[in-house]
């Protein structure tokens, strides 16, 4: 495997541009194309959790030199989450793309997004880190506008212009990161800095840092672009958006900056709890009050990640029992794994319900549990673990960050995100009752079930929705620790600079 | 010292330009005026005052070339940026003709259909 | 496999097999609901007798120090419970398969019945506080679905439903992280809390709001008479009506008598005896007012709670015996009256009492089992609600002196209670029959055998109301109030025998009821003449008086304020669902206001955000 690190990004990059011109020839082909590709770096993905971590030197370069790329328990479990939710979204996309026109070109721009995520993930290089973020960025504002009707134009272009800047930000930071230690490699800018120390330059880069990845990952007060940018593309898009790339590119990028690179610290670990805390807060109620299908979802997801972002939090703080901290990241961590999966199954479910009635508003709809039993059960299914309801996933993560924080001793925080999950149950029973119960509406009495195409990834993410709640105890020993252990421990990371 | 400064400043303007203006076509202006401060800022990063061009010319001293020769690296960084921040242009600009397209205006403060 | 894992799973697998089954066939799944809930009686059965027992597992230790063990524990107290949600199971599913006959309703219906089985079964053999809530909030997802396989409206009915016991499951979970991290065990058998202090008392706060919401007293109500209108009868009457009845006072003496030790007279056990009272005599005069039979049962289901939690709360062992006594009597029956008004609707299309009437005759099995539930839930001896309430006022003798104030308020509500059942027999099944219902028939075999049933129930627990208690009740308190079987057999039994005070009160508690339905029926004569009005003979029907007119006194006829109340007690204003709704309503639409789609609105939060963590990280490092 080791041998073939960096053909995740390479892959996709190639099969963005040889799907343009293959589907010069045939249309039909870009569906294979991409089904293929994402198979394939699903597989591969999968094998990777096997194995140990290793550094690849790209053009064999030695370490400080070249560009690296990092295998670790942290990435390999983000590549997972990247290549899988990818892969059911492209099975999705299959039949409902075909509502929109150049479908090659969707699936080329698709491809793109992987492969920036999934570089954003390999690499130890900070501006490789970078360019990567960037071209999984434009991807993605190109795709969230890929409809071209009002909504998508005003969504993509707000989405542009503050991840511009947010762009922008991080390149700064990048640059004085550069100017104070003469390096870029991600190991060896660790080493650098625990020489310097928590200077005042540092404090700034983190500043920049924080409201660059912060954005990205849709923090509150930065989160404002998500509830238009996320309902207004496609839907395995906005699942692909919402449910991966606000992780790898906002909250991959911080967790590997704050634990690996600057280290544990108490103040960005008070700050970043509390946008975190903000975040939980201000999305659920907005979310609350939404009669947009997605934009309600969209809102959740500035939630959600609140939560993984306090358990992130809790995990950088020095000063509690180690065992705590570990505790709050491996619930951060969990639930960002569970967000994944249930997020990206409400948005497909969004699309299944959008595609068969044409509309998103939840007071145009009802009744469609007898119309569309799978989708409406795997919508069930994925709501009430959103919602935090045993046994399913979303239980389990939600449970250990509250008890993190209480055993922590955040006695606000703590009934905040036990509040924030009862707050998300309201706007969820308001969901499935608006959509999928009450009167069936004269119009929709003709729907059908959605095809299996896109009833197929629905179905399989139910399924992990109740096996990931179920089989919670053995998750806990397994891929989950591994990434937790990568974060935590700062001195392996600075060991890859001397070959791991 | 004051060139670092002077990149602080045009990051300002360029921000100022982005929440002061309303028309679409200032706020890209806007967006590449701060592109173009971090470029700066980079190049600066790298710079030596007398330097010489970081190439290994025949003759030359290794150790001369350590000792006068600009950084390398910010170079080759701000020709990255500068492809990357093409591209954001040019979407930005496509983006801008098709909401001209559909909301007959420039104006950003009048295109705010996505709300609460 | 272990005996009390296989009653947790058995129902749970076998409650798969419906899924497989399509809507023509399900009485076929009927049968199978039926086989599963009769296999699990019986095996209830056999280990009700068989002694204390345990299972325990450890699952996994979370950050290497909280061990967490799927724990079972079965005990004198739960093992009781378990044997009468199973014998609640068989009774509604049986009544279920006559029900369901003739509904466009899938055979999924059964699979929930019986996973309803499995999480209660769970959640009273649990050891542990976290699987508790588990399978406790597993109960209300399913009452969730099992809402909205209603008529119209469920989908706002079971919405409510799911938000109130939701809130309430939230604050459990906060109460049990508290206590895993403060006492480092969650294992129910061996925590013991001192209910001082700020996280004493907030824990066992936030635990009996956990527990008298779901058995329904208020202010947690207001869920049970929102669904009842549209939920399918054998819904309410097996979850809100009797399983959630046993789940939430079943909760409640443990942690009031296990966990937190809650003694006589101290704040907490009086905070529980007015809320019990409170409950008693509010939802009983909502009752007095209400329409709709269903509505006005679940009412009732409401105002019966009061006593249970009154008794559970005082801390007296006369008491405690008498609310848990109420509670299986209170689940025998509701589960009747409700399986009873199912039947009336089930044959006539309506619960509505202005259209129901002169009934007797032509369901005379439904009104005879109704009107011995009815008697039982008014107190009226011999039946069974007669013994526990006596309990009850017995033991409210025994403690403080501002005892006798909830004493008085106890007889009170049982005499509106009178009155109001008085008028729900009257209604439905005596007074004017409309002629469209002059061809209804009985309700079918499978819908009368379990009314009859609970009748019998209710006979023979009023009469040898000795057996229940010294078979089930006494041995499940002893323990826990640190008095012996023998003694506590002593005092009941003498409080049963020689009840001078209680006897009295009990019996005005009766009068004053036929006072009360007399008053009203003074107001209005009785026609069966035709009418004269102005030399025109008027059509009897239009000059029928319904029975719910004779209460219009009570809500209209007396002070202003009065009716003030109940008019907004009708309408919910005073429910702290809309209360709370209307508070979070604003303050969403301030948030929403905020996010006003200008872009520079946006960077501006972006750049001053920057600005401040700018601040921050500078110049406070």
């Amino acid at each position: 495997m080791q041998t073939y690190y960096p053909l995740f990004t390479a892959i996709p990059l190639a099969a963005a541009f040889l799907n343009l011109l293959l589907s010069k020839i045939s249309m039909k082909v870009s569906d294979y194309i991409a089904f293929l590709v994402t198979g394939i770096l699903a597989v591969m993905a999968v094998r990777m959790l096997f194995e140990a971590p290793f550094i690849y030197a790209v053009g064999n370069w030695r370490p400080p030199l070249g560009i690296l790329l990092v295998s670790d328990g942290l990435s390999s479990l983000m590549l997972v989450i990247i290549n899988v939710i990818g892969l059911l979204a492209v099975i999705f996309s299959m039949k409902y793309m075909t509502t929109y026109t150049a479908k090659p070109k969707y699936y080329s721009l698709f491809m793109l997004m992987i492969a920036g995520m999934n570089g954003v993930v390999i690499t130890g290089d900070m501006f490789n880190l970078y360019v990567f973020l960037e071209i999984a960025s434009i991807a993605s504002y190109a795709l969230v506008g890929f409809g071209t009707g009002k909504r998508e134009l005003e969504a993509s272009f707000k989405y542009l212009v503050l991840g511009g800047v947010a762009s922008t930000a991080i390149l700064f930071g990048i640059a004085f990161l550069y100017s104070i230690t003469g390096t870029l490699n991600m190991p060896d800018l660790a080493q650098q800095l625990e020489t310097i120390g928590m200077t005042r330059t540092v404090g700034f880069v983190v500043a920049l840092f924080i409201m660059g990845f912060g954005l990205k990952a849709s923090a509150v007060p930065f989160h404002a672009w998500l509830p238009d940018a996320h309902p207004s593309a496609p839907a395995p898009i906005s699942a692909m958006l919402s449910g991966v790339l606000i992780k790898a590119l906002g909250i991959y990028t911080i967790m590997r900056i704050m634990f690996n690179i600057i280290g544990q610290n108490e103040l960005i670990s008070a700050i970043i709890m509390f946008l975190g805390a903000l975040s939980m807060v201000v999305g659920v109620l907005l979310a609350v009050g939404q009669s947009d299908f997605k934009r309600m979802l969209a809102y959740h997801s500035i939630s959600q990640m609140g939560y993984v972002t306090i358990g992130v939090g809790l995990g950088l703080n020095p000063k509690i029992d180690p065992a705590v901290a570990a505790l709050g990241l491996f619930g951060g961590l969990f639930h960002l794994v569970n967000h994944a999966v249930f997020k990206s199954c409400l948005f497909l479910c969004s699309g299944a319900f959008e595609y068969r009635t044409g509309t998103r508003e939840k007071h145009e709809m009802g009744g469609l549990v007898r119309k569309m039993p799978v989708t409406s059960t795997t919508c069930s299914i994925a709501s009430l673990s959103i919602s935090g309801v045993p046994p399913f996933n979303g239980f389990w993560s939600k449970l250990i960050i509250i008890l993190a924080l209480i055993k922590a001793g955040y006695w606000i925080y703590g009934p905040i995100a036990v509040l924030v999950a009862f707050i998300t149950l309201i706007s969820f029973i308001r969901l499935q009752t608006g959509v999928m119960f009450g009167k069936l509406p004269e119009k929709f009495s003709g729907v059908k079930e959605a095809p299996f195409a896109m009833t197929l990834p629905l179905i399989l993410l139910a399924i992990l929705c109740l096996g990931i709640g179920i089989a919670y105890p053995w998750i806990d020993y397994g891929l989950l620790q591994a990434a937790r252990d990568a974060l935590l421990d700062k001195m392996a990371y600075m060991n890859y600079l001397i070959g791991g | 010292m004051i060139l670092y400064f002077l990149s602080m400043v045009l990051l300002v303007m360029g921000l100022y330009c982005l929440v002061a203006k309303k028309n679409i076509v200032k706020k890209i202006i806007g967006i590449v005026i701060i592109e173009y401060s971090v470029n700066l800022f980079l190049v600066l990063v790298g710079y030596r005052s007398g330097g010489i061009a970081p190439i290994l010319v025949k003759g030359m001293q290794a150790e001369e070339l350590v000792q006068k020769g600009v950084d390398p690296l910010p170079q080759a960084l701000v020709l990255t940026s500068i492809v990357i921040g093409l591209g954001t242009m040019a979407l930005m600009v496509a983006l801008c003709l098709r909401m001209y397209e559909k909301f007959k205006t420039f104006d950003m403060s009048k295109i705010n259909t996505l709300k609460g | 496999m272990n005996e009390l894992l296989f009653l947790i799973l058995m129902p749970a697998v076998a409650g798969l097999v419906p899924l497989f089954i399509p809507r023509k066939g399900k009485i076929v799944a009927g049968i199978v609901a039926l086989a599963a809930s009769v296999w699990m009686l019986v095996n209830a059965v056999r280990i009700f007798g068989a002694g204390a027992k345990e299972y325990s597992v450890r699952l996994f230790t979370i950050g290497g120090e909280l061990p967490f063990d799927f724990s079972l524990r079965l005990y004198q107290f739960n093992a009781f419970i378990l044997l009468f949600i199973a014998l609640f199971g068989v009774l509604v599913i049986f009544y279920s398969i006559g029900y369901m006959r003739g509904k466009d309703r899938s055979s999924i219906y059964y699979s929930f019945i019986l996973w309803t089985l499995s999480a209660a079964a769970g959640a009273v053999l649990a050891n542990n506080l976290l699987i508790l809530l588990m399978f406790w909030e597993v109960l209300t997802v399913i009452l969730f679905f099992l809402v909205n396989m209603g008529d119209e409206g469920h989908e706002i009915a079971a919405g409510k439903t799911f938000t109130m016991l939701g809130f309430t499951d939230a604050g459990m979970l906060l109460a049990i992280v508290i206590i895993w991290v403060t006492c480092g065990t969650l294992e129910i058998s061996s925590l013991k809390i001192a209910a001082t202090g700020f996280t004493g008392v907030l824990t066992f706060l936030l635990l009996f709001i956990g527990a008298i919401a779901k058995a329904g007293a208020m202010p947690f109500h207001s869920w049970i008479p929102a669904m009842a209108e549209p939920t399918p009868v054998p819904v309410i009457a097996f979850l809100p009506a009797s399983l959630d009845k046993l789940l939430g006072i079943y909760l409640l003496a443990r942690i009031s008598l296990d966990i937190f030790s809650i003694r006589t007279g101290s704040g907490l056990s009086l905070m529980m005896m007015i809320v019990g009272a409170g409950t008693i005599i509010f939802a009983v005069l909502m009752a007095l007012v209400q329409h709709n039979l269903k509505k006005l049962l679940s009412f009732h289901a409401v105002s019966q709670v009061g006593y249970m939690v009154l008794g559970v709360g005082s801390g007296i062992p006369v008491a405690i015996v008498g609310g848990l006594f109420h509670m299986l009597n209170n689940a025998i029956y509701k589960c009747g009256l409700f399986l009873g008004a199912g039947a009336v609707e089930f044959r006539t299309g309506t619960t509505d009492l202005e259209e129901l009437g002169g009934l007797a005759k032509l369901m005379p099995v439904t009104f005879v089992t109704m009107a011995i539930t009815a008697f039982s839930i008014s107190g009226v001896p011999p039946f069974n609600g007669f013994v526990s309430k006596w309990l009850i006022y017995q033991g409210m003798l025994e403690g403080p002196g501002y005892n006798v104030i909830f004493l008085v308020v106890a007889v009170f509500g049982s005499a509106l209670t009178l009155a109001s059942f008085v008028k729900v027999l009257h209604s439905v099944f005596l007074g004017r029959r409309q002629e469209k219902f002059a061809g209804v028939r009985e309700a079918g075999f499978a819908m009368q055998v379990p009314m009859i049933f609970l009748a019998i129930l209710c006979i023979v627990f009023g009469v040898y109301a000795r057996l229940p208690l010294e078979k089930f009740i006494i041995p499940s308190v002893a323990g826990t109030t640190g008095v012996s079987v023998e003694q506590m057999a002593v005092s009941t039994t003498s409080g049963y025998w020689n009840p001078v005070i209680a006897t009295v009160l009990l019996f005005a508690g009766l009068v004053v009821g036929l006072i009360i339905y007399a008053f009203g029926k003074t107001k209005h004569v009785r026609i069966d003449e035709n009418v004269w009005v102005g030399g025109n003979i008027m059509d009897n029907e239009e000059m029928r008086i319904p029975g719910t007119h004779f209460y219009k006194t009570v809500t209209d006829d007396l002070h202003p304020a009065w009716s003030a109340l109940f008019r907004d007690g009708q309408e919910g204003a005073l429910d702290i669902y809309n209360i709370w709704g209307r508070i979070g309503f604003n303050v969403v639409q301030v948030l929403r206001s905020l996010h006003n789609g200008i872009l520079s609105t946006y960077l501006s939060w972006a750049i001053i955000g920057l600005g401040v963590l700018t601040f921050v990280l500078m110049f406070a490092l």
